[in-house]
């Protein structure tokens, strides 16, 4: 029992949480009517920042816990800030969010790839120790219950404040809402932080929690999974933290079928075809709900001619 | 009270700055600094030898020709894709597919016994047949998302993406399983395809093959064509700059979409089954791992780059394939003075980034100005 406990904690439970927490960040970013396409660039970048904010801590801070909670706090704030950036850019510039999202992919790649080969280089001068999160029960409940309670707060912060009104309010007509004299920037601002943090969170935890360690190409594809998650759950924080479960339990268990028979390739595309069919089912079923309903200027270019 | 604000304008006038070629120029320039800056901050690596790399890379052109066809090909492929906003990121997976399709001809079709004689006219009967099935099962690849697209709009970005991993599982599930090969030396590969199924060698430039040279010409021209002088390019060019304007004149957006997709996957498809019957006569295990080359990500540099004009594909394919084999000099220079566990490939990765976003944010300034203005 214990030792199913064990492997339950640390593969699906983990896996849960980093899916969970990216995807409601992107729920909170497209929610504000800017299409996420630099998701998977910007979440391979937070776990390579998570493991070089933690070497680097650990080498100046002696007690490792404080040093590796440090570091999730620094990764989140770094993402939390460049998704900011990338909401404005996508708001202010006359250029489809298209190409925005993709410029983004791949700059997040290259940078994953330097951030990450510079906490090697720091580990190869300074050989210090990473306490990374361990598998105990005890930290698991912990970051289990933060993550329900952020998925609470996302849910709240969209539908029950203001800024969530608004940001929601700019996703379905941003010239509208400008009107009324809403800054339509500012607002995107505040849901990129926002989003930003929780994707950066995820990152953070995917390094330092999930896998334990770095490699090169860490969290590539993760993204795009947590993405599905997203739109598969209608981009609602509650739905998608239900739609995480089916989904980390199919991407944990559908690999074990190898021994049941399955050749290795089906199993190794398995949590991809999930993920498309879990997006295509899914936005097929929800025409009627005004509450689940795509944001209605996602993807479109807000930009006025003399935007002042 | 200081007010800061961006002020942005399209532009009538256009000045010699402006114009795309300096633009190109410009944000190449500034990738390739940014990167050396990179390397030089990470590893010290003296400026001297990186540009005297660069110019040398430049010089020899005989590597490059090569892969300047297949990514002409393919960047053509994107690009057509891109002037309808249709993000062909997939063009890896369309590629895959097109192999797939080829070697299925050529091996295992039945096609493939009633056309096994070595006279010319079966040979040339087989070898198109392969093409064009490959070039189907790309278009086939990419009317996948382009359905979802139409149907659901769901962004084609990250179904694209998650399907070119599919692709690469279900190429080695048939290499490893249906299609494994007899004489392999104990690899998990499929047999060579005949003799007769390749493509001809041009004789002097060993690294080209007659029918690739062909196929770059007319693809490049065709779509040049269509795009110029048909009313379907008129189309696929309203889908991408005014998609309102496309439906208030009576015609179906989602048609048009749906041919973009089919006319693109086509040409990426065409590419693989020739990479195939030219090139790797043979479908090796664990495709994914740069077997492809990664020629269907490349691409997408070609076509960014000559962002929604045809007439810069050709410059744009020469620039990138300089770089990538550029790319694999920086390599070999910097082999002794990176320390253990850190890779070169790291750097072309951040150079592509950087180009790309200097490039993006630097072509507005071609129809739009921009300005910062401060007010008290």
């Amino acid at each position: 029992m214990n030792e199913f406990l064990d492997w339950f904690v640390r593969t699906l439970a983990s896996a849960y949480v980093v899916y969970t927490l990216v995807g409601v960040g992107n729920a909170i970013i497209e929610r504000s009517g800017v299409l996420n396409l630099g998701i998977d660039g910007l979440f391979m970048l937070s776990a390579s920042l998570a493991y070089t904010y933690a070497i680097q801590m650990s080498s100046l801070i002696q007690t490792g816990f404080l040093a590796v909670g440090i570091s999730l706090l620094l990764t989140a704030a770094t993402t939390a800030l460049l998704y900011s950036l990338f909401m404005v850019l996508n708001t202010v510039l006359p250029i489809s969010q298209g190409a925005i999202g993709l410029s983004f992919m791949f700059v997040g790649y290259g940078l994953a790839a330097i951030v990450g080969n510079i906490g090697r280089l720091i580990f190869s001068l300074q050989r210090v120790r990473i306490e990374y999160i361990s598998i105990t029960h005890v930290s698991a409940v912990f970051i289990y219950l933060t993550t329900i309670l952020a998925v609470l707060l996302a849910y709240l912060l969209l539908y029950k404040y203001k800024l969530g009104v608004l940001i929601r309010a700019v996703g379905e007509d941003p010239r509208l809402v400008s009107q009324i004299g809403v800054n339509v920037t500012y607002v995107r601002l505040l849901s990129g932080l926002l989003g930003g943090a929780f994707i950066g969170l995820g990152g953070a935890l995917f390094t330092l929690w999930r896998v334990g360690g770095w490699s090169q190409g860490q969290g590539l594809n993760h993204g795009w999974l947590a993405y599905a998650v997203s739109i598969a759950g209608w981009r609602f924080p509650p739905l998608v933290a239900l739609v995480s479960i089916f989904f980390s339990a199919a991407y944990v268990l559908l690999p074990h079928l190898q021994s049941l028979g399955m050749p290795i390739e089906v199993s190794t595309a398995a949590p991809y075809i999930t993920s498309i069919v879990l997006m295509v089912v899914v936005s097929t079923l929800h025409r009627k709900s005004r509450l689940l309903a795509d944001p209605k200027s996602l993807g479109r270019s807000f930009y006025r001619e003399e935007q002042v | 009270m200081v007010k800061i604000s961006l002020v942005i304008t399209k532009r009538y006038k256009r000045t010699i700055i402006e114009s795309t070629p300096v633009i190109l120029m410009g944000s190449l320039l500034t990738g390739l600094v940014m990167s050396y800056l990179i390397i030089w901050a990470t590893v010290g690596l003296d400026p001297l030898s990186f540009f005297t790399t660069f110019y040398q890379t430049l010089v020899s052109y005989t590597g490059l020709l090569e892969s300047l066809l297949f990514l002409t090909i393919l960047g053509t492929a994107i690009s057509i894709a891109f002037y309808g906003s249709y993000w062909n990121v997939g063009a890896e997976g369309q590629y895959v597919l097109g192999m797939l399709g080829a070697i299925y001809v050529v091996m295992f079709s039945p096609l493939s016994g009633f056309l096994s004689g070595n006279d010319l006219v079966s040979a040339a009967v087989l070898k198109l047949a392969a093409i064009l099935l490959g070039g189907a099962l790309g278009a086939l690849w990419s009317l996948i998302p382009g359905l979802i697209k139409v149907f659901t709009k769901i962004s084609e970005i990250p179904i694209m993406l998650l399907m070119n991993y599919i692709a690469y599982s279900l190429s080695d599930y048939l290499t490893a399983g249906p299609w494994k090969g007899r004489y392999t030396y104990g690899y998990i590969r499929t047999d060579m395809i005949s003799e007769s199924a390749r493509l001809t060698v041009i004789p002097g430039l060993e690294t080209l093959r007659y029918e690739v040279v062909i196929a770059a010409i007319v693809v490049l021209v065709s779509i040049y064509l269509i795009l110029d002088h048909t009313l379907l390019g008129l189309k696929i060019k309203f889908l991408g700059t005014n998609p309102t304007a496309l439906k208030s004149s009576g015609f179906d957006e989602r048609k048009v979409t749906v041919s973009v997709a089919t006319i693109s996957g086509f040409i990426a498809g065409l590419a693989g089954a020739m990479r195939l019957l030219g090139y790797d006569y043979r479908l090796p295990y664990n495709i994914g791992d740069g077997k492809t080359g990664f020629y269907g990500y490349t691409a997408i540099l070609v076509a960014w780059l000559s962002f929604r004009d045809i007439r810069f594909i050709v410059p744009s394919a020469i620039i990138v394939s300089a770089l990538s084999s550029f790319g694999y000099r920086i390599q070999m220079s910097l082999k002794g003075l990176l320390p253990p566990g850190i890779s070169a490939y790291a750097f072309s990765q951040i150079f592509i980034g950087t180009t790309l976003i200097v490039y993006t944010l630097t072509r507005i300034t071609k129809e739009f100005s921009v300005k910062l203005v401060i007010r008290r």
